[in-house]
This record gives C-alpha cells, structure tokens and sequence, in this order.
C-alpha cells in the first residue's frame, strides 16, 4: 500500500454557468522518504493539488488516501486535526505570526501535541539557534523561510508540503532552503512535496510530476537526483 | 451624463467592498448628531413654549413682594421710569390645600392668563387652574367661601379656567392659583357685606397692595436699589426678576439644564465619534499604503489623494450625521417632553423641523472628520512613492520588558499574541479602553440615577418617617384619639403643613413641616427651638447647619437656628416642633401613622378615608405607587441613557472586534493550516478584546458617580431631592452588560473565522 494514494482527483471551481476545472481526474501514489517536485506553469492546478493533499480544500470528486485513511471523507474538524498532526507547511511567503518570535513560531504548531522535536533543537538545526528570540521582521526572507520550515517539521509531520518555498528567494539563500528540504527527506520518514514552477529544482528530486491545465502530464521517478550544489536556478 | 472620475468611482467600491466596517462610521456619526440635535431640539422647543407663554401672557420683567403697601417702592418705580402694575397677592387655604389669590387691577396688562375657558365670555371674573376644579370637585359656575387677610369671609362664583404664567407647575404638586380683577372682589365683599360702600371698599384694597409688576428695561439695577433702601426695614419680602421668582424658578431651571444637557452627551458621542473615525483611517491607509504609492507614482499630487481618502470618511459622516438631523429632533424632545408634560403645564405649539444649528452639527462633525483624516493620512501620504510602494509597514516589535519576563514566555501563545498586538496596536487598545470606558460608566450612570431616587426614597420612607400610612385633613382639627382607636394603629404623629418662603442666602418657596412636640413616627430627632432642614432646601438657600433662617408665616418672620441637615427625598422645607410656636394653637394639617402590621395597612388607611374631616388616607403602598409614577419619565431617560451607552458600547466593540477580523485574517488562515479548532483561533481574538473590555469597564465604574453628579445636577426634579449612592449590584450589572456585550460581539467573529478561506489567503502577501 503506497504512503500516499490520489484516485481520479477532479477539483471545480464556480457554479454552474461559469465553471473552471482546476484538476482534471489526477491519480498519483506517493512513498515515504521521497522528495517530489510538482512542476507546472502558473494556472497548472498545482498549487490545488498541494491544497487538497494538505486538507485545506476539499477534492469536487476523487478519492485520497494517506496510509489507507480516506482524506476525502473527513469533516472540517477531523481535516484540522489530519492538518495539525500529519501535515507540515512551508509557503512562499512564510506566514509567520509577526508578533511572535522565531521560538514561538515554532512552538505555536506543537502546542497541544505529543511525541515532537524540541523547538530550539529544531530550530538550531536549520541554524537559527542564535536568532530564536527574535521576531519576523528582524529576519531575513531565507532566515524567515527557515524559521518555517522549523515550524513545519518540529511536529514531524508525515507529509511536508512545500508551495513555492524559494520562490521569494536569492539563489545562495534557495539553495541552503533546498538542502534543508532534501536533507529532511532523506531521514525517511517523512514525504517531502514541493510545488514550483523553477525546473532547475526538480533536478534534485526524486520523484517529478508535471502538471499542464488541470491535467497531469507526467510522473517520473529521477533514479539519478544532482546534487543540490550543481544545479543552474 | 457627467463622467465620474476613476478616484471617485474607487471611493464607491471601497465603500461597497467594506461597507460593514464602515457602518460603524455611519452608526457613531448617526447617534453623535442624533444626540446633538434631539437635545437641542428638546431645548430649543421647551424655551420656545416658555417664551411663548410669557410673551401671551405679558409676563413681567420682575415682581417686588412687600408685606404691606410701600409707597416709598412706587416713588422709586416713578423715579426710575419704570412701568409697572400693582396688585393683591395672598394664600388661602381650601379644602385643606394651599390656594394663592391674586387680585389684579381691571385694567392689567401684565401676567394675564394664557389660556382662558370660561361661560358667557365674560371679561372679567374669577378665573383658577383646571386641578382646582378636579380636586374640589367643582366646576365653572360653583361658588365657594374664601377668607380674606382683612378677616372678612365672602363667596365666589367662578367664571372659568386658566392657565396662569406664575402656576406653570401641575398644581397637584404646588398650590393653586386663583386670579380675580378688583371689581369683582369688591363685588363679592358688597353681595356679603352690603353695609360697607364701594370707595370704602376699594380704599381698604389698596392698602393691601403687596406686589408690584415691572417691565421695563436695566431692571436688575432697579431692584437692586429697591433692595438697598428697604433693607433696614421688615417690609420687603422679595425683589426678584421673573426667572428668579418662586413660581418660575423650576420651570426656568428646567429650562437651563435642558441648555446644560448639550454638553455632556453629545460631547462623550463626538470624542468617540473621533475614535472610531481615527482608527477606520488609520487601518484604511495602513491597507491602501501601496495603493498610495502606485497614485503617487502615476502623478497624483498630495491633495488629491488625501481628498480622496478623506471623501470616503466625508461620504460615510455624511449619511450619518443626515439621518441623525432627523432622528434627534424627532426622538429626544419626545422623550423628554414626557417629564415636562409631566412637570408643567404647557401650551402645543407646531415646532420648526429645520433649525441652522442642526446644520452646523452636521458641519462641525465633517470639519472633525476631515481634521482627523488629513492628520492621520498626512505623514503616509508624504512618504515618497518608493517607501508606499513597499506596501504596508513591516511590524517592528522589539524585546521589551514583558517579553523578557519568564511567566509571559510560559503563557499559552495565543495570550502572548493577544498581549503583544495589544502594544503593537496602541491607538486601537486607547480606543477599546476609551470607547468601553464610556460605555460603562454611562451604564453606572443609568443604573445610579433609579438607585439614588430610590436610595432616597427608601431613606425618607423606612428610616426618617417610616410611616404605614398617611392622611391629610379637612378642616385643621386633631384627630389622634379617633385614629388611635381604630384596630392595628400603634403610632400617630399629627403634623401640620404650610407654604411658606424662607430665606438663606436666597429666598425660596418651600414648606413648614410643624411637627408635635414628642414623635412616634417621625425618627429624626428634634428640640424645641430649633429646625431640621431637608437638604435640598439647604443647597438652594444656601444655608449650612448652625446658621440661622428666616421664614414667612402666619404674616410674620421668624428666624430659627438650623440643627441638623436631612436627607430627605419627597418632604422640602424645614421642620420645628410645635413648641416652637407655642403662642399659635397647634392645627394639623395631616398625620404619619404606624400599624402593628403591614397587613393593617389597607384596612386602616379606609377606615380613616371614612372619617368626617379627612381629606384622604394612602398607605404606604399607593405612595410608592405615585411615586413610581412620578419618576417615571426619569426611568424613560435612565433607560435611555443604558440604551446608548450599549449602542456605544456595540458601535465600538464591532469596530475594532472587524478591525482585528480583517487585520488578523492572514494569521487567523495559518492557525487554520496548522490545524488550530474555531474556538482556539477565536480565543486568541477575544482574549484581547475581552482584556480590554474589562480595563475599559473597570475604569469607567470610577467616571460613573461624577457622571451620574453631573447629569442628575443638571435634571433637578422639584419634587425630589437626589441623594447620590450607586448599588453595588449596578456595578456588577456594568460589569457583566459591558463584557456580555464584547463577547457576543467577539464569539459572533470567532465563529465567522470559519468564513475564511485558508487557501485565498494564505496566496500572497497582499
């Protein structure tokens, strides 16, 4: 049984006169310790897909599987607490909480949760052990970047969904994110997915699935990942 | 069809796309006008129908009151180039009620009655007020016996009702007026005593002329005079202008606070009118910061962005304050015209819809709105394009003192968040803590008004006179042993009771309570040669304890020692045991009666009611039933002040509550994603807004006695005397109807958080 199972996925948008189908019966399994890359231009529907694998919308018909649990079928509460146990976020724009601090960041998605990694163990380990008290707006974009990726897997998620993580980014800065990234999902235990529409970075991946007008074009597996370093952005 | 330029239909969908924000613009610019323009339509029309009734009734400018005849007053009048009338003024009493006659010259053309019913159309006669007939039970035509202060006794028929400008109040409260021209006194003297000629007659009159009418102009300086050269003498009892006279002074008094009122509510509803203005622009330029830049970058100059933020605000005041220029002058008057109508009687006169004034409220309130936009926008707007268009501020938040502190680290995050927004957005916590601080203390100031009227009710009533029931006499005789003797009275405590004008400082028209020489009833203690003075008296004498007063009675002047201050809340005037006037025989006027049992109370108050010569019998029940009536148009305005200050309290708590809403929505959809439940996220919310609720509430418990002072100072009621104490429980009701308020409002947004969508939201920084 894959760790991840999308069946038929088609995602509406509008009423009945004007209807724009965002993704067109879409079918893909996912395993654990895999970094993939979903690529496409903008309009492609992939940022709808990271949306319906991380329980932020729900599929218009489809079924979605995560360790045979049927995500399509949960209420709006058991789809937060799928989100707030499984599901790790790191966004373009890092939406963190401006008034709290980079620890407090990162603590505000364990509170109430068992079994999770230390905040200031995990924040040193994307290297901000020396900037944990301080706020948003004293951090850089790739300092701020980090910071949410710390938030994202302090909790150990099982599935890291990642929507344009270096798009605001300098390529020095993207890079060292990426590494973050590609080492987090060589721990094995978690599914790392990253939406972009930079090519150069499905290079890295494991796994690329490209995505034109709602439809999935391809799925390819890269037996040959480059290494992070030799990759043009 | 004129072309709307791009900044103006901008203006139109900033409106449409925000309108639930800005309907608290509309709402608090609604209720500050609304307030403004009631209360000085409801001044404005009370002075009208006064001005209305001394202009009809050709009111004099002042009224010198002399014990007898002056002739040394007419000189000076003559001297002076005065116009002036004389006339007859003395009390009777009928059936056991003050009555006052005035005996006026046939040809007066001063004080005369406003509105006159009478038959035959006769033009002179014998004219009284409508409750004189009610109370008597008499009507037009009856005749009735009056005594005069010359000792004779005769009858009058009278002609018809009036309305007289010196008996304004409703006369169940004050005593009566009768009105009557010379002819038809020496008429009536001449039809009893047929033996006396007319010039005698008319010759004894004039030497009891006691009042003299004035008009004319400088007058105060005419009085003033008066009053200096009959000073040494005992012959002056007043020298006053027409606002100062006994009879008046309540009606103009009521006129004055009616004046006074526009500054306290309309000023509190303009300051928060100002608050919610101040932060709708300053979150609407702090979202428009890029929009600015890009204006800025096309070519747009300064002034015509800052017009076009300000015109939003301009449009919004606008609606506002026009519905409230018509809602004011239709609520407010009605409201109060209640207590008026209540108080005096007065004429229905058609008032004007439109005043000018009403207008330059409007005006005043869009010359406040524009202030506060162009000081809001004006350091945004003079920013370069290059910083606008970075688009909204980046939140600096430094280490400060709290966030070093280890007990804050360790609060719940949502608490921390709430703490720090709290500081980041200061002008916004100022205006929750000042906004819910008028709310509340409006509130305690609505809920003291009913505890001080019955505060001192229950004083007067179950403390210093706790009588069962009380009875009023016909004819000045005791009747002790008789009510003595009926089953279940334990206590009587005869009294008698009199108009009479003392004197302080000022000189008022109040009452003479002649108590017996030992009480049962009556716990205040008393000497014999003192008096006790209600307090309300005391203020508006001027008189403190251990000063000595004058008063007028039984045409002479006494002065008496002031002993002891009393709070009481219906009983004015002063009170001296009958040894006092050991000389005069003792002829209550009523009793205070105490009954073994509150069950009595009914049964005794009818037994007496069927006695020969009582007037009536009222228990203690029906009493506070009439007094309950009485206060009713003061629970009108109680409930109308509660009913704004929570509106306050709504229009500024749904402000920033959507404020916050709209602010936070970004972060309210990453707790979303993080998997945070509705009422975590919606706890964050009300965390902040229900803290400062609760500062906000709590502080304005403090502003709630000065307010409460100074409304109820400026709506002295006559008939009772405020004795100011706030129960606790209004407190807590304060409390609880300010921070039930906040939470409604803010669960309603917690709940709405479901409403925001995680993925839209979360797309871009913008």
């Amino acid at each position: 049984m894959p760790f991840i199972e999308l069946k038929e996925i088609t995602k509406v948008y509008g009423q009945k006169e004007i209807q724009i189908v965002a993704l067109q019966q879409v079918s893909f399994a996912l395993e654990k310790n895999e970094l993939v890359v979903i690529l496409g231009a903008s309009g492609a529907g992939k940022s709808t897909l990271l949306n319906i694998l991380g329980g932020m919308d729900y599929a218009t018909s489809g079924s979605y599987k995560m360790n045979g649990k049927d995500i399509t079928q949960l209420n709006e509460k058991k789809l937060a607490q799928f989100r707030r146990r499984q599901i790790g976020f790191v966004f373009q724009f890092y939406n963190l909480m401006p008034n709290l601090t980079a620890l407090e960041n990162v603590r505000l998605s364990i509170e109430h949760l068992k079994d999770v990694e230390d905040p200031k163990h995990t924040l040193e380990m994307v290297g901000l052990g020396h900037r944990m008290h301080n706020f948003p707006s004293h951090l850089s974009g790739g300092e701020q970047q980090r910071v949410s990726i710390a938030r994202a897997i302090v909790k150990k998620p099982d599935l890291l969904l990642c929507d344009e993580p270096t798009g605001a980014l300098d390529s020095q800065t993207g890079k060292h994110i990426l590494r973050l990234l590609k080492s987090i999902s060589e721990t094995g235990k978690q599914c790392v997915v990253i939406v972009t529409h930079n090519a150069s970075i499905a290079e890295v991946a494991n796994r690329v699935i490209r995505f034109s007008d709602g439809k999935l074009v391809s799925n390819q597996i890269n037996l040959h990942p480059k290494d992070i370093e030799e990759i043009e952005w | 069809m004129v072309k709307k330029s791009v900044l103006q239909i901008k203006v139109g969908r900033e409106i449409k796309s925000n309108w639930k924000q800005y309907l608290s613009v509309v709402f608090i610019a609604c209720l500050a006008v609304t307030l403004f323009t009631g209360i000085l339509a409801n001044y404005r029309n009370f002075e009208h129908q006064l001005a209305e009734i001394y202009q009809s009734s050709h009111m004099c400018d002042a009224i010198i009151m002399t014990q007898t005849y002056d002739e040394q007053i007419e000189n000076i009048l003559q001297k002076e180039s005065i116009t002036y009338e004389k006339r007859i003024y003395f009390p009777f009493s009928y059936e056991n009620h003050p009555v006052y006659v005035i005996v006026h010259p046939d040809a007066s053309n001063m004080n005369l009655p406003y509105s006159v019913e009478k038959q035959n159309n006769p033009r002179q006669g014998v004219f009284v007020d409508e409750s004189f007939l009610t109370r008597n039970q008499l009507k037009i035509g009856d005749v009735f016996e009056v005594a005069l202060p010359m000792g004779l006794t005769i009858h009058l028929q009278i002609t018809g009702t009036m309305l007289h400008p010196e008996s304004l109040e409703h006369t169940s409260y004050t005593p009566s007026l009768l009105y009557m021209n010379q002819s038809s006194l020496v008429d009536a003297i001449r039809a009893q005593y047929s033996f006396i000629s007319q010039e005698r007659i008319e010759t004894y009159l004039s030497s009891y002329v006691n009042q003299y009418l004035l008009k004319g102009s400088n007058i105060s300086s005419v009085l003033n005079n008066i009053k200096d050269q009959l000073s040494d003498d005992n012959q002056l009892v007043y020298a006053l202008e027409t606002k100062d006279l006994p009879s008046n002074q309540a009606i103009e008094s009521d006129v004055t606070q009616a004046k006074q009122l526009i500054y306290i509510f309309p000023v509190i509803f303009y300051l928060v009118a100002i608050l919610i203005i101040l932060t709708s622009i300053s979150q609407l330029i702090q979202r428009e910061q890029k929009n600015i830049g890009i204006l800025k970058a096309l070519g747009y100059s300064q002034y015509q962005i800052l017009s076009h933020y300000t015109s939003i605000f301009l449009v919004l005041g606008g609606m506002g304050s026009l519905l409230g220029m018509i809602f004011g002058p239709l609520i407010i008057p009605y409201v109060m015209g209640m207590k008026y109508q209540m108080l005096y009687q007065l004429p229905q006169i058609e008032y004007p819809f439109f005043r000018i004034e009403y207008l330059i409220s409007v005006v005043v309130l869009l010359v406040i709105i524009v202030i506060t936009s162009v000081l809001t926008c004006h350091s945004s707007i003079t920013k370069v394009p290059a910083i606008s268009l970075r688009g909204e501020n980046a939140v600096h938040f430094k280490q400060g003192l709290l966030s070093k502190m280890t007990w804050i680290k360790r609060m719940p995050l949502n608490m921390v968040m709430a703490f720090r927004n709290m500081r980041r957005k200061w002008s916004r916590t100022w205006m929750v803590i000042i906004g819910v601080l008028g709310c509340s203390s409006l509130l305690v100031c609505g809920f003291g008004i009913e505890d001080t009227i019955y505060y001192g009710l229950d004083l007067e009533l179950e403390t210093y006179i706790p009588y069962d029931v009380t009875v009023s006499y016909v004819d000045n005789a005791s009747y002790q042993s008789q009510i003595l003797s009926i089953e279940g009275v334990q206590f009587v405590d005869e009294y008698a009771k009199h108009s009479v004008n003392i004197e302080k400082d000022h000189i008022i028209h109040s009452n003479l309570y002649i108590l017996p020489e030992e009480s049962s009833v009556f716990q205040v203690a008393y000497d014999d040669s003192s008096c006790l003075i209600s307090s309300k008296v005391a203020e508006e004498i001027g008189c403190k304890e251990e000063d000595i007063i004058r008063f007028w009675y039984n045409n002479q002047v006494y002065e008496v020692v002031v002993t002891k201050i009393v709070d009481f809340c219906i009983s004015q005037g002063i009170f001296i045991s009958h040894h006092y006037f050991r000389n005069l025989p003792f002829l209550p006027t009523g009793a205070w009666i105490q009954t073994t049992d509150a069950s009595y109370d009914e049964v005794v108050s009818n037994q007496i009611a069927q006695m020969d010569g009582v007037l009536s019998a009222v228990s203690i029940a029906t009493t506070r039933e009439k007094v309950n009536h009485t206060i009713g148009s003061i629970q009108v305005m109680t409930l109308t002040i509660k009913i704004f200050a929570i509106l306050l309290a709504v229009v500024v708590l749904y402000n920033l509550a959507l404020l916050n809403f709209k602010e936070r929505t970004k972060d309210i959809a990453t707790l979303k994603v993080l998997g945070f439940s509705r009422m975590e996220i919606g706890s964050s919310f009300m965390i902040e807004i229900i803290f400062l609720t609760c500062i906000g509430a709590l502080i304005g418990l403090f502003f709630g006695q000065p307010l409460l002072i100074a409304v109820m100072s400026i709506n002295e009621n006559p008939l009772l005397s405020y004795i100011y104490h706030i129960q606790p429980q209004s407190y807590i009701w304060t409390i609880c109807l300010t921070c039930g308020v906040s939470f409604i409002i803010n669960l309603i947004f917690a709940i709405l958080t479901h409403r925001v969508q995680m993925v839209e939201s979360l797309k871009s920084v913008e």
